[in-house]
């Protein structure tokens, strides 16, 4: 049965011209995939442009694939460029209102399941700049080791590493997690800057 | 005030562990006399653990449909006669396809269409194979119908629940029906017999319908890909595609675990099916299944 082979065959298979194995592939890694997309761009609707444009790539340069690289790290990579393509664009819809962005999340007219971290984590996410918000997806979210990440993103490790530090830093922020600093306000309008915190990392980025 | 503590994203790095030695024991020693500092940790930790119980999201299922959509149409550009197909498009038999075969062959079997003479020995034990397996997992019959229908992409669920109901193109188009699918061939009411080309264009179909060993690859070829347990349809349909002579063939949509869904992954094909490469797939849709079938 095709479920039974590997990633790396049915990639071979496809190149070869074997209809079924991409569908196989894209079973196996579309929730993924969709999950990087929707935490990362924040709404269904450019969620969906990005894993439809991400595995029409990958449908058309699998002959690229070398097989020196894990497929799911390949195919990340591949779904994290649609992404920042999209955002590049500018073409990036506003997030939806919290109770429409995480459908996941118990109802929202609950008081109780308003004050669910997840829920307001969610929302922060969309507000720290996409570099840090992407390494925090694939590490925290998606639980990718930092090289994992590091590979998808085409950065090194410490890089990542320095996004997740800089990005939960911010998110602590905005959630009121912090005692450092000013309280966590309304989002900053330049995301990615430093929002109001009085110590500054002196490390270089 | 600030001067003195910690800033945050080293104590971020401190949190999640990715400080060296040196640094950790720095930090902990503040953190010891700064309650502060400790308490932008505890927020960090907190932070981390919010970040780790955001709950998983799957795919939602039209968008995996509009997915599916989409590299089908990259699977199956838009051919026409005598265009020339890539070798690398062309398949190659795989376990798939070889339990696509036995589905095919089953199919056969189920719908009642008579086994050519020539194959008739190796497809029947392909064709016991086949029946061993499916009434396995789960009895199943073939519907299988002539409705002559016209199906358009816009209007493909509608009609099928139409097929489905029993509808025919007469019924269709003598205004008969009024439902949704139905609207555009109502809007420009026609007898059977005048519409341009309907004639030639059911026998086109019919021919397909006709032919048994035909048949039977146009489905193997549809089913490749599918799992054993969907690779059986649950209907077919001989019927026109915009206008153009087709055959609906709607398989049961199941999870790799084995799960029957809801919705049906439905083909509509070609009256190239089972004779060019690629089944001379028309459209893929992915819906609901309709109630009856």
């Amino acid at each position: 049965m095709l479920e039974d082979l590997s990633d790396t065959e049915l990639l071979a298979r496809h190149a070869g011209g074997d209809r079924g194995a991409f569908g196989v592939l894209v079973s196996r890694h579309r929730d993924r995939a969709w999950a990087v997309a929707l935490r990362t761009l924040g709404n269904p609707a450019d969620a969906a442009d990005a894993v439809q444009d991400a595995f029409v790539k990958a449908f058309r340069t699998a002959g690229a694939f070398r097989g020196d690289a894990l497929f799911s790290t390949w195919l990340h990579r591949i779904v994290v460029n649609a992404c920042l393509d999209l955002m590049r664009r500018a073409k990036v819809r506003p997030a939806l209102p919290l109770d429409e962005s995480t459908s996941a999340v118990a109802d929202p007219a609950d008081p109780e399941s308003r004050l669910d971290l997840g829920h307001d984590v969610v929302a922060a996410l969309q507000r720290i700049s996409p570099d840090q918000r992407i390494a925090i997806v694939l590490v925290d979210l998606e639980g990718y080791s930092v090289d994992e990440a590091a590979a998808a993103l085409g950065v090194p490790a410490g890089t990542v590493k320095s996004r997740c530090h800089r990005g939960r830093a911010q998110l602590a922020t905005l959630l009121g997690h912090l005692r450092q600093g000013t309280p966590a306000g309304p989002a900053t309008s330049e995301p990615g800057t430093d929002p109001d915190s009085p110590t500054h990392d002196p490390r270089p980025r | 005030m600030t001067e003195q503590h910690v800033p945050i994203e080293e104590l971020a790095a401190y949190a999640a562990g990715d400080l060296d030695a040196t640094a950790a024991v720095a930090v902990e020693a503040h953190l010891l006399l700064c309650p502060r500092c400790a308490a932008d940790v505890e927020g960090l930790t907190a932070t981390a653990a919010a970040l780790a119980a955001v709950p998983p999201v799957a795919m939602p299922a039209a968008a995996a449909a509009a997915l599916d959509a989409a590299l089908l149409a990259e699977a199956f550009p838009n051919r026409r006669a005598g265009d020339v197909v890539p070798i690398a498009r062309r398949r190659r038999p795989t376990s798939g396809a070889i339990a696509a075969v036995a589905a095919g062959v089953a199919l056969i079997a189920a719908i009642g269409v008579p086994l050519v003479a020539g194959g008739a020995k190796r497809s029947s034990t392909l064709g016991a194979a086949g029946r061993a397996r499916d009434t396995a997992s789960a009895p199943k019959t073939v519907k299988r119908l002539a409705s002559g229908l016209d199906y358009t992409r816009a209007t493909l669920a509608a009609t099928l629940v139409q097929a489905v109901n029993g509808a025919t193109r007469t019924t269709a188009f003598t205004g008969g029906v009024a439902g949704p699918g139905s609207a555009k061939g109502s809007a420009t009411p026609a007898a059977p017999a005048a519409a341009p080309g309907s004639g030639e264009e059911l026998d086109a179909t019919m021919a397909l319908a006709d032919d048994a060993a035909r048949l039977a690859a146009c489905v193997t070829e549809l089913a490749q890909g599918q799992s054993a347990a969907a690779a059986v349809p649950l209907l077919v349909d001989f019927a026109t595609f915009a206008g153009k002579p087709a055959v609906v063939v709607a398989f049961p949509n199941v999870s790799r675990g084995g799960t029957v869904s809801t919705k049906i992954d439905v083909f509509v094909a070609g009256a190239g099916c089972g004779a060019v490469p690629g089944g001379d797939v028309l459209d893929f849709q992915r819906i609901d299944r309709p109630a009856g079938l």
